[in-house]
């Protein structure tokens, strides 16, 4: 979203209200004052890139063998899905915001479902929308569409999704979250549907929910829910930006922020103890959020990707309160210490040290930030270091994921891209509104190289990305994605790379801990290098992605041993197993493999 | 953002400019002479002129229309301004006959005009002369650092502070970029030399970015002394606040840590709320504006008094003035009295 303040700021100097007024009228402003910095102000920011079409950098061939390959298989897979945005003549701000996704296993047949938060219909527009879909996977790449059967039905503006078995039945159930409508907690009712249950557990946000998660955050078993919040906006108080004469979309700088909501899960019920947790204390203009223990002390910890404001790092005392840690650690601020307009987030080990890093998506002409984790507890940003940061400032990124691409055992890095504005290239002659999404391959060294423009026709494809969702949809052992486009199309791309490593997938399920095993981390020892995962409640922006842990193997054809750390410490090993299998395991049972899609596999 | 006051990378870049131009402020240093043989220059033959052989000269006419299309970079106050139709033919043309003059000058104060920083820097590159001059390096190099393009400037830079000597501009910019490129260990000799050589010129700008190349090298007792110096300097600079604060974190020293992080906040906070009345204000001018020019002065009482209420000091300031303007034109001269004197109050004198 665009916005156009910095031209009346030396009007206010200017000591008159004919100054004042008149030079806020549309009229040029001078260069530096200039860029219409949208949602999220660029005024400071480096400049957009020459030819945004192209990475600001060459791509350089990767140094493994292997190309990574992603094809665009929504025809082919049956699937026509379309995101409604309704977006307005108005310009409202939530109707270039949303666009969430999930992939997850609503029916325990092992294989993927897709879900849609979709929009609707903002107050006058046009489009009505259809409401959240969910279709059915087979496993093989065939989807079916239930949203009617499963109770799915429009009911205020949607803009993510979240997914955890809140009551620990082994069924996962969702919560969606709203612009300007109470967020819905739906549960899965044994696979046969979904039950609206936000007023009997309690569960009524109201004003601008983004992105939410599940997690165990005061170690008692059952999932508790953390809900981020962006902005005090309501359509009838909206202010209409311009620059010069366009009419732009608003900077959310000229918004309060809400501050973000946790659920203690009380058994049927959700309560708030925002404040008692620490988290009201933190207002911030929230869009996403990723859990991890990203310090490495057995609890979950949070991290809230913030536009225009401070990004939180949230450290968890292991009782359910929250130490807000951003700052001293240095993943509040860009590298010299400024807010970014940051949208996703992700976490990986991304330089192999044994430490979870953080990779935060931010706005056009601002790096996708790569903090990495130190020995100390400090981080290092390290975007333009690791080959990133000149090819992201080229695109406005939303959402985030790690992905294995062609199972070497190291994670690659995918971005939804896309602009806030329509209008965009009215003003900006080298900046387009539709965007190539980006996909970097780790090489060496916690280094990476773009290498979107010879990854195939899904990466080639232009578009107004916002949604991420990564998994195995078709069961070939290689993770595909998902993508959906603001007011667009929803773009399914099959992992196609050649020759791809082993895998195995693991499918955890906690019988002492909570039931998806949120939290659960594994560690694999394979081809001389330590693989560790996690199973978290959240990253991505809007979206969920599969929480099954996949690990690419290269080429070991069976793991000796597995390590996991259950939720509350207790560990348990398997092995050893074969590869290119998927497992499921039960928090103390043996590993049980199963084919996705071939069977319900009963809690 | 509105009130973001000195960004690093503008008022180091700015300065830059100012070395090149030779009119650095007092005590600057400045870009040492063009260590390139004169003759060298004359004969060395530059990429724009090998270029210009392989391709059609441009006609008088067609050099006329460039002229032409470079007046609209330009508004009716004689400021930079953007026009995006314009700029696509100039690239029309640029396509057509390279970057020769008089297209290249249009070029670069198109591309300035529209913020086209790497496009810029690019075109700089392009046209660099075989054998460039110190001054046309530094603003190369300066150029990619706009442009946020570190290695690329660094690699200008980086070579240029080497033979001009750590007491130039172009050993700072060098600095600035190996920072941001993630090279803090080589970028820390150019820093603190070029910093000692200025004796502080740069501020809390240099006292942040020699801090934080200390805290990436791990030299943390350097980084404290060196972020303490500067917040003692500038108390309220927030990327001062949170680099110390980091700094004190990765020391072990929670106590202080969590101090200056509360210190931070609250200086980002107030930043922040600034920047909501202030942008605010800049959204709402348009409504405002139209209010005046229909002397429906009664709005824009209401408007000045809404935002009085949660205005934060700078913005009351402009607030006041707006008040006096508005007393005078409504013929309220106690009224306009009062408000002079409630600024003048403000402004301490």
């Amino acid at each position: 979203m665009t916005t156009v303040t910095s031209p009346c700021a030396t009007p206010l100097a200017a000591a008159s209200i004919a100054a004042l007024t008149l030079a806020c009228k549309p009229e040029p402003p001078a260069p530096e004052q200039a860029p219409p910095r949208s949602l999220f102000d660029e005024a400071e920011a480096p400049s957009e890139p020459t030819n945004p079409a192209e990475p600001a950098t060459a791509p350089q061939a990767p140094s493994s063998g292997r190309a990574l390959q992603f094809s665009d298989v929504t025809k082919a897979w049956g699937v026509d899905l379309r995101h409604h945005a309704g977006r307005n003549p108005d310009r409202w701000i939530p109707e270039i915001m949303n666009g969430g996704v999930a992939l997850i296993d609503v029916n325990r047949d092992g294989a993927l479902d897709l879900f849609l938060a979709d929009g609707g219909q903002l107050a006058g527009s046009a489009e009505p929308g259809v409401g959240p879909r969910l279709l059915l996977g087979d496993g093989h790449g065939a989807f079916t569409d239930v949203s009617e059967a499963w109770g799915l039905r429009h009911q205020g503006y949607g803009m993510g999704v979240s997914a955890g078995d809140i009551d620990g039945d082994g069924w996962i159930d969702l919560y969606l979250t709203s612009f300007d409508a109470q967020d819905r907690l739906l549960r899965n009712d044994a696979g046969q549907g979904f039950v609206d249950v936000s007023a009997a557990w309690g569960v009524d946000p109201r004003g601008w929910s983004t992105s939410a998660a599940f997690l165990d955050a005061d170690s008692d078993g059952d999932l508790d829910l953390y809900v981020v919040r962006y902005i005090r906006y309501t359509l009838a108080d909206s202010i209409k930006c311009w620059f010069r004469t366009i009419h732009v979309y608003c900077t959310p700088a000229m918004y309060e922020a809400l501050p973000d909501l946790l659920y203690r899960n009380e058994g049927g019920r959700f309560t708030d103890v925002s404040a008692e947790a620490g988290i009201d204390a933190h207002p911030a203009k929230g869009l996403a959020l990723a859990t991890g223990d990203l310090d490495d002390d057995g609890d979950t910890d949070l991290y809230v990707a913030n536009d225009t404001s401070r990004n939180l790092l949230l450290v968890n005392d292991g009782r359910g309160r929250f130490e807000e840690a951003g700052v001293a650690s240095g993943v509040a601020f860009s590298q010299l210490g400024r807010e970014e307009a940051s949208m996703g987030v992700a976490v990986s080990d991304s330089n192999a040290d044994g430490r979870w890093d953080l990779a935060v998506t931010n706005f056009q002409s601002e790096p996708t930030s790569l903090y990495t984790r130190r020995d100390n507890g400090s981080y290092r940003e390290r975007s333009d270091a690791a080959g990133i940061g000149a090819s992201a400032r080229a695109r406005l990124s939303f959402g985030i994921e790690w992905i294995d691409v062609d199972n070497d055992g190291d994670e690659d890095l995918l971005t939804a891209n896309g602009h806030i504005a329509d209008n965009v290239e009215s003003y900006r002659e080298q900046v387009r509104f539709a965007q190539q999404n980006s996909l970097y391959e780790r090489v060496a060294d916690g280094r990476f190289v773009d290498v979107s423009d010879a990854a195939g026709d899904a990466l080639a494809y232009r578009g107004v990305s916002r949604g991420l969702a990564v998994g195995d949809i078709d069961g070939d052992g290689g993770l595909d994605y998902v993508v959906v486009d603001n007011d667009g199309p929803v773009q399914i791309a099959r992992n196609t790379t050649a020759d791809r490593g082993h895998f195995i997938s693991l499918w955890l399920e906690g019988s002492s801990t909570n039931r998806g095993a949120i939290g659960a981390r594994v560690s694999v020892s394979v081809g001389g290098q330590t693989l560790v995962r996690e199973v978290r409640g959240a990253s991505s922006y809007l979206s969920v992605s599969d929480r099954r842990i996949h690990l690419g193997l290269g080429e070991a054809t069976r793991v000796e041993e597995v390590t996991i750390r259950w939720p509350g410490g207790e560990q348990q090993q398997l092995g050893p197993l074969d590869a290119d299998t998927h497992y499921r395991v039960v928090e103390g049972s043996a590993a049980q493999a199963y084919v996705p899609g071939a069977e319900v596999l009963q809690p | 953002m509105l009130v973001r006051a000195g960004l690093v990378a503008h008022t180091l870049i700015a300065s830059a400019a100012l070395a090149c131009s030779g009119e650095g402020p007092p005590g600057s240093s400045k870009v040492a002479p063009d260590p390139a043989p004169a003759q060298a220059k004359v004969e060395a033959k530059t990429k724009v002129e090998a270029e210009a052989e392989a391709r059609p000269a441009m006609s008088g006419q067609t050099s006329a229309r460039a002229t032409e299309l470079g007046t609209r970079f330009r508004d009716a106050k004689g400021k930079p301004s953007c026009d995006v139709e314009a700029l696509a033919e100039l690239r029309e043309l640029r396509e057509r006959f390279g970057p020769a003059s008089p297209l290249r000058e249009v070029l670069l104060a198109a591309f300035s005009a529209c913020d086209e920083r790497v496009a810029l820097a690019q075109l700089h590159a392009e046209t660099l002369p075989a054998t460039p001059s110190a001054q046309q390096r530094l603003e190369l190099g300066a150029a990619w650092l706009r442009a946020s393009r570190y290695e690329d400037a660094a690699e200008i830079l980086v070579p240029l502070a080497g033979e001009l000597g750590p007491t130039t501009k172009a050993a700072w910019l060098a600095g600035f970029s190996l920072v941001h490129a993630g090279r803090p260990g080589e970028a820390l000799p150019w820093l603190e030399g070029a910093r000692a050589h200025a004796g502080g010129e740069q501020g809390s700008d240099g006292a942040l970015l020699v801090g934080l190349a200390k805290l990436d090298t791990g030299d943390l007792d350097g980084a404290i002394a060196t972020l303490e110096a500067g917040v003692a300097a500038s108390p309220t600079n927030r990327s001062l606040l949170a680099a110390l604060a980091r700094a004190y974190a990765s020391a072990g020293r929670g106590d202080d840590a969590a101090r200056v992080s509360e210190q931070a906040r609250a200086a980002f906070e107030h930043a922040a709320k600034s920047e909501r009345q202030m942008t605010r204000l800049a959204a709402l001018s348009s409504s405002l504006s139209e209010a005046w020019d229909a002397g429906r002065y009664a709005e824009v009482e209401q408007f000045i008094d809404a935002m009085w209420a949660d205005a934060p000091p700078e913005l009351r300031e402009q607030l006041l003035s707006a008040r006096v303007a508005l007393y005078e034109r409504t013929d309220r001269p106690a009224d306009a009295a009062a408000a002079r004197d409630a600024l003048a109050q403000l402004r301490g004198q």
